[in-house]
């Protein structure tokens, strides 16, 4: 746990052993070099690397998940709360940094990110399945979620208010579910936004595209859906200029894939026995 | 499913190049060495890609070589083997096999047949290696196989199944790997690229299953070329986010080759004439 005596947070920074404007990569590297030396399959009979290679998680994870901590950084200091908040501690506990999902072992640590705090829902095989925003990682470390939270409107029906309820609580399933009950006569132009943002939420960013695009078409003027829509177009744009930035584009092919329609191997290529290689 | 998790070549080095296809190489002996010749039919670059993933977590020693082979009689070709290569050999034959099984569903061709019976033998071993995997696997293809039948089926649904199976795969390497505690993010990367690459493979596929009608989650809705390579980027900025979160710096161009451009090529070659957006207008550029 990073906590010290006094109940204030280590600096993250300082455990990785990088300065506060490290970049990425930096971190990234910090990190391997402070695995290779902490690590206890790497130090076997040293019973301290545990805690330490805990400690460096930890480091790494608030550095690179900010949004997770925030919520309960911001919980302990008002409650005083100084007990096992750490998503690598031990099981017990109140629960992850998102209240009430707990790290159990392999089961998985239910952190939640992406849209305003969300929850997760737990998957068949034992681990939670969880959303990214994209823009939060490259925002900067320290970027403000820019999570969207539809408020209620005059004029909503019950089942819109609890739709809305649901998202805002971070549970996209049930709002999909209150909103698939409403019959098609009341699916307007709200309908499809918050269609689309439940469904964004969970991950569904298939029909959370189509949905947005039919509110909008349905009434082009209105500025929230025009700002769902933009949130999608900078994930985007943030993925494009990454992959810009390290000399790659979403463009063309090379011509060494041409020889196998399914770029598989020689043997089941269509074209075999031509070989594919580079 | 194989063919997307591929690198794009052109902007990388010739080691990096050459590292990449040793990769490859290497997958290709352990599966020679643990399922026998018959069983490099089911060698992918996307699983080695896997190899790729699984090294750069865990940094483990890697068995360096260069060696002749039956496809490379006369030149010596690098490889790079290490302890997680037999994790992603025996997924490779589930895989392929599930796949075959899916083919014989769909069409019933004497190939099909011949490669079921083919891969029988190999798939039965990898169940007693990577049980669990396996069964996950055959759950999820008949998850997937149940969404398509049915009328109705939420556009990401079969997505969010197959994302949800790499997760498993992924976390399970993990732990295998290096450590329990990566398992949640490296099956959150899991899960993002599983999505991506049934979406993607959904897209390629449009054209043909539109004309056979069989089922595709874009063929009911009215997206156009651009629309769809708009939510296929978003879909891949999710999956480029949860792998940047993770501390991989072995190899990590390698990954970003594959990420960040080489899943996009089987669309490009679909789609080419339309693949590009209309160009942007200058912006605010001043004379």
């Amino acid at each position: 746990m990073l906590k010290t005596i006094a109940g204030n947070v280590e600096n993250p920074y300082d455990i990785l052993g990088v300065s506060r404007d490290a970049s990425l990569d930096e971190v990234k590297k910090a990190y391997r070099k402070k695995a290779r030396e902490n690590h206890p399959d790497l130090n076997p009979g040293d019973t301290a690397a545990e805690e330490r290679m805990n400690k460096i998680n930890e480091a790494y994870d608030r550095i690179t998940n900010p949004e997770k901590y925030r919520a309960s950084d911001a919980r302990k200091r008002s409650t005083g709360y100084g007990g096992a908040g750490s998503p690598y501690g031990g099981a017990s506990g109140t629960g992850g940094p998102f209240g009430g999902a707990e790290y159990g072992g392999p089961g998985g640590a239910g952190y939640g990110t992406g849209t305003g705090g969300q929850g997760s829902d737990a998957g068949p095989y034992g681990w939670t399945t969880v959303n990214i925003d994209f823009e939060d990682l490259f925002g900067g470390f320290n970027a403000q979620q820019a999570s969207v939270h539809p408020e209620e409107a005059a004029g909503d029906s019950a089942e819109v208010r609890q739709a809305i309820s649901a998202i805002n609580a971070g549970q996209p399933a049930r709002a999909i579910q209150i909103l698939q009950q409403i019959p098609s006569t009341g699916r307007n132009a709200r309908w499809y936004y918050l269609f689309a943002l439940a469904n964004d939420a969970a991950g569904n960013t298939v029909a959370a595209h189509d949905n947005i695009r039919r509110a909008r078409q349905l009434d082009p003027q209105n500025m929230d859906y025009q700002r769902v829509e933009n949130t999608f177009t900078r994930r985007a744009q943030t993925y494009t200029q990454q992959g810009e930035g390290r000399g790659f584009t979403t463009f063309g092919m090379d011509p060494a894939w041409c020889c196998c329609a399914a770029m598989v191997c020689p043997t089941f290529c269509m074209n075999a026995p031509v070989v594919c290689c580079l | 499913m194989f063919g997307v998790a591929v690198a794009r070549l052109e902007p990388l080095s010739d080691a990096e190049k050459q590292r990449y296809q040793a990769f490859y190489c290497g997958l290709c002996r352990t599966l020679k060495q643990r399922y026998g010749q018959l069983s490099r039919a089911v060698l992918s670059y996307d699983l080695a890609f896997l190899v790729i993933f699984l090294d750069s977590l865990s940094e483990p020693s890697q068995d360096a070589g260069a060696d002749r082979c039956i496809v490379h009689p006369k030149k010596r070709m690098p490889f790079i083997q290490s302890a997680n290569t037999a994790y992603a050999a025996d997924l490779s034959v589930a895989l392929a096999y599930h796949k075959v099984l899916d083919d014989v569903a769909d069409d019933d061709t004497m190939r099909a047949r011949a490669a079921q019976v083919a891969l029988r033998g190999a798939y039965e071993r990898a169940q007693e290696r990577i049980p669990d995997e396996c069964a996950a696997i055959e759950a999820c293809m008949e998850r997937i196989r149940e969404l398509e039948g049915t009328s109705d089926t939420p556009p990401d649904a079969c997505a969010q199944e197959f994302g949800r199976l790499m997760g498993a795969l992924f976390a399970s390497g993990a732990r295998r790997a290096w450590d329990a505690r990566w398992a949640q993010a490296c099956g959150t990367f899991g899960e993002t690229l599983g999505r991506l690459i049934y979406l993607m493979d959904a897209a390629v596929d449009l054209p043909t299953d539109q004309r056979t009608g069989s089922y595709n989650p874009f063929a009911a809705l009215t997206m156009d070329v651009p629309q769809m390579r708009q939510v296929l980027t978003v879909v891949a900025a999710d999956a480029a986010s949860a792998f940047e979160r993770l501390p991989l710096v072995q190899d990590a161009q390698l990954m970003r080759a594959v990420l960040y451009a080489g899943i996009w090529q089987k669309f490009n070659r679909v789609y080419e004439d339309q693949a590009h957006p209309a160009e942007a207008p200058d912006q605010g550029v001043v004379g």
